[in-house]
């Protein structure tokens, strides 16, 4: 059992369904998991076994259909939608395989929406924008659209735009699965910065080299927790 | 045989798979034909029933009434000389008269009016038939001593029939029939009552003593108006039977120009209804049609697909619009009273249910022009990979919004990708109040002007009515609008709010958002149609005083359509918003 006071994220007996009766999905079967502060963790598994589901649990983008879940010392999983939108705001950011940037915006203003959602000056937003965007390194690119970066491009101001409100919990859901192997190494020498920095991730992905990467590797099937690994190789823990 | 099998298939399939936009597209078609339907029933109608009734009684050509002396003069007891010498002026070939005209006061029924009002006359006339101005009576019979005959308009005001008693001025009379008369206009005029020559004299009174009338006959009636002008004095008042015509046929002409410009805004409506209904499902269609084309389909039997799918829905809206027009029209045309020969219900004729057919057989084909042109050009790959038109951006307004609350900063943002669709909204709500606005200030106008007594004027009921259906259609069409666009808006940004609400905005900040950012533009378009709506009801009834509606019943139909619009915004957002996030950002790539 870890340290309470470090855990940030756990769940108990976290559960999903889709559907009722004959057509009844259990995407999250009774999952236990915790993560710890400054923690790296992998999630893998084949496709369909409830990854991205846990995810969007983990984050508050949905509710779960019984179980627990707590970040840091408040219980999540019965807040309001408007209680988890703020939850989102403030802690979590999110990180997706189809980047979902809005296309009419540009990489700068990309970023800085989370920060305006969350009542910071429109000069507050552009400064931390601007900061973060040269973190990813992208200070050259803020004026783009969508449309005119690379994937690579396009996925590191997604990171950017998860990392504004300075969330306590990264979560990304496969975010090199639309990247070639050279993007990946970005994206993924960007995870190890922001692990080092102390920030805690939790990475679903199927790339064995992000996994690597992890403090921590746990594998689903069927929407449970089949097996779960310390990974030796992994960057060293912090408290 | 199987390739008709494959289109009618592959077209109704669509439009079940599509099911709110048919409903929506039928209930737009349906609106428009409806209006049309009444719109060429109302004006088939038309025959001259002024003509008519001046045929059935011998109407005079000049109307003469002498004007009761200023106070502090004698009134006269004889029809004044300079009344009398007409009867035999240049061009004069016959009259009737002078006969006595009085103004006392009338309880019937219940109602109170007073003749010196300007609420009705009462004339004096002989028991034998009049060579010019022989009032022709439709029921009952003709005056005799102590008993009246009141004009058929007035009669209906009142809500007598012969059998009922009237008291003028105290006295007690029956009314023994009801008449039209082409020597009076029969309505924005006061009433008439005909009594027996004794009998009008007996309701003089020093206060309201009697004046005079005198039809005329003359040898050339279409200079009437020429001599009745001539013979105006101070002492005079001549009209010729054109302008007493020209005021009776204001009734109808009034109730056909609300008609037809009902129908022209209702029109226009319907087609940018129908242009935004067909522009937003383009892309689904092109997708489609690559996947027609890809498994073998020929540009034509793509086109054959979307043709017969609006043409079924056309055919059900007309089908569905003539039988509302046909159910309506009835209501609307109730004849008027005053005259006979008035517009009976017009009924529906085959032309016009042809005419209704076409024009709805025309919007779908020039609504499958477009589609069926893009889905033969466009390659098949290309067509199969077409997203929705990619929203456009629009610098100014990101920058602006930057520096609004949350909500109205994702609002603004999202309304503004679709600026046609926004000003089409906009132009709806100016449109639909500018119609209510007007015929508000309808109705203010004919109650200030209207008919003494409390009582009201058959013909403003009637135009009162078409405008009242008009404005229903306009309304419910207008609203259809505003949530069908409210709902494209919510469909096509769905994605954008999902991954606002992955970042932290909640579904109220979402919902209110999108409402507001379609209310407020909206709100510049509702009050634009304040003065749209005045101007509009001035240039309906040609001139004449300046009448605004109460700025209680404007503030009262400004708030209304923003609470409906808001309301009408944000239900397809809030619904919108209840699903969970990861639901629609798993299913869409971005
Ligand atoms: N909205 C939904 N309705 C019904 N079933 C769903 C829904 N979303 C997911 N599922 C089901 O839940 C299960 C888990 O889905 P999930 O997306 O979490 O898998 P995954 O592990 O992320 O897969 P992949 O690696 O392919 O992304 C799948 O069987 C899927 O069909
Ligand atoms: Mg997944």
């Amino acid at each position: 059992m870890t340290n309470p006071a470090r855990v940030l994220v756990r769940a108990h007996q976290l559960r999903k369904d889709y559907g009722h009766g004959e057509a009844l999905v259990r995407a999250v079967d009774d999952v236990d998991l915790e993560v710890v502060n400054g923690e790296a963790l992998a999630v893998m598994g084949p496709s369909g076994c409830g990854k991205s589901t846990l995810l969007h649990l983990l984050g508050g983008l949905d509710r779960p259909t019984s179980g627990e879940l707590w970040l840091g010392k408040r219980r999540i999983d019965q807040l309001s939608e408007q209680a988890l939108a703020e939850l989102r705001r403030q802690d979590v950011g999110f990180v997706f395989q189809a980047f979902h940037l809005m296309e009419e915006l540009t990489a700068q203003e990309n970023v800085e929406l989370p920060a305006l959602l969350a009542g910071r000056s429109p000069r507050q937003a552009r400064r931390r924008a601007r900061q973060i965007l040269d973190q990813v390194g992208l200070a050259d690119r803020g004026g783009h659209l969508p449309s005119a970066l690379s994937g690579g491009q396009r996925q590191r101001v997604a990171i950017a735009r998860a990392l504004v409100n300075e969330p306590r919990l990264i979560l990304a859901d496969e975010p090199t699965g639309n990247l070639d192997s050279a993007a990946t190494l970005g994206v993924l020498q960007l995870f190890e910065t922001l692990h080092a920095g102390g920030l805690t991730l939790v990475i679903v992905t199927h790339d064995e080299r992000i996994a690597a990467t992890a403090d921590r590797l746990v594998t689903m099937r069927d929407g449970t927790l089949v097996d779960e690994t310390g990974l030796v190789g992994g960057t060293a823990r912090r408290g | 045989m199987g390739k008709l099998v494959v289109i009618w298939r592959l077209a109704t399939k669509d439009l079940f798979h599509a099911k709110t936009r048919t409903m929506l597209t039928v209930t737009v078609i349906a609106a428009a034909t409806a209006t049309l339907t009444l719109g060429l029933a109302l004006s088939g109608a038309t025959s001259d029933p002024y003509a008519h009734t001046r045929a059935a009684t011998a109407g005079p050509d000049v109307m003469v009434q002498s004007n009761v002396p200023a106070n502090g003069k004698e009134a006269p007891t004889a029809a004044p000389p300079d009344l009398i010498a007409l009867e035999h002026a240049p061009g004069v070939v016959g009259y009737s008269g002078p006969y006595p005209v009085a103004t006392p006061s009338l309880v019937a029924n219940g109602h109170t009016v007073a003749s010196q009002a300007g609420g009705f006359v009462v004339e004096g006339r002989e028991q034998t038939r009049a060579l010019v101005d022989q009032p022709k009576v439709l029921e009952g019979t003709w005056v005799r001593p102590g008993a009246v005959v009141v004009e058929s308009t007035y009669a209906t005001e009142l809500g007598v029939v012969p059998g009922d008693s009237i008291m003028l001025d105290g006295h007690s009379f029956r009314v023994a029939g009801v008449a039209v008369t082409a020597a009076w206009p029969s309505v924005n005029w006061p009433g008439i009552l005909w009594l027996t020559e004794a009998d009008a004299r007996s309701l003089a009174t020093p206060k309201y003593p009697l004046s005079y009338l005198l039809n005329l006959k003359l040898t050339n009636p279409a200079a009437a108006t020429a001599f009745a002008n001539a013979h105006s004095t101070n002492n005079l008042s001549a009209f010729s039977w054109q302008q007493i015509s020209h005021q009776d046929a204001r009734g109808i002409e009034l109730e056909q120009e609300a008609l037809v410009i009902g129908t022209w805004l209702l029109s226009m409506l319907a087609i940018a209804c129908i242009a935004v209904l067909v522009a937003g499902r383009m892309a689904e269609q092109a997708r489609r049609s690559g996947l027609l084309k890809a498994v073998g389909g020929t540009p034509r039997l793509v086109a054959a697909v979307l043709l017969t799918g609006h043409l079924l829905v056309a055919f059900v809206g007309a089908l569905i619009g003539l039988a509302v027009g046909w159910l309506v029209v009835p209501v609307l045309s109730k004849p008027n009273d005053g005259l006979i020969g008035s517009p009976g219900a017009p009924t529906l004729s085959g032309a016009t249910v042809a005419v209704v057919m076409a024009v709805a057989i025309g919007i779908a084909a020039v609504s499958t022009f477009r589609p069926a042109r893009r889905a033969a050009r466009m390659s098949t790959v290309a067509a199969l990979a077409d997203a929705p038109r990619s929203p456009r951006r629009r610098p100014v307004i990101v920058a602006l919004s930057r520096w609004l609350p949350a909500p109205l900063l994702l609002g603004a943002r999202l309304v503004a990708r679709r600026p046609r669709r926004l000003l089409l909204a906009v132009a709806s709500t100016a449109v639909t109040v500018a119609t209510v606005v007007a015929v508000l200030a309808f109705w203010q106008g004919n109650s200030v002007s209207g008919v003494p007594g409390g009582l009201t004027n058959p013909v403003v009921m009637a135009v009162s009515n078409v405008l009242v259906v008009v404005t229903v259609v306009l309304v419910i069409l207008a609203a259809v609008n505003a949530a069908f666009m409210a709902w494209a808006t919510v469909l096509e940004t769905r994605h954008s709010c999902a991954v606002a609400r992955a970042f932290g905005a909640t579904p109220e900040q979402v919902t209110f958002g999108l409402s507001a950012a379609q209310v407020l533009p909206s709100a510049i378009g509702a009050l634009a149609g304040v003065p749209a709506g005045i101007g509009f009801y001035h240039l309906a009834k040609h001139g004449g005083a300046f009448v605004s509606p109460s700025v209680l019943s404007l503030a009262a139909t400004l708030v209304a359509t923003l609470l409906v619009i808001a309301a009408l915004t944000a239900i397809p957002a809030a619904l919108a918003g209840r699903r969970p996030v990861s639901e629609v950002l798993q299913s869409e790539v971005a």
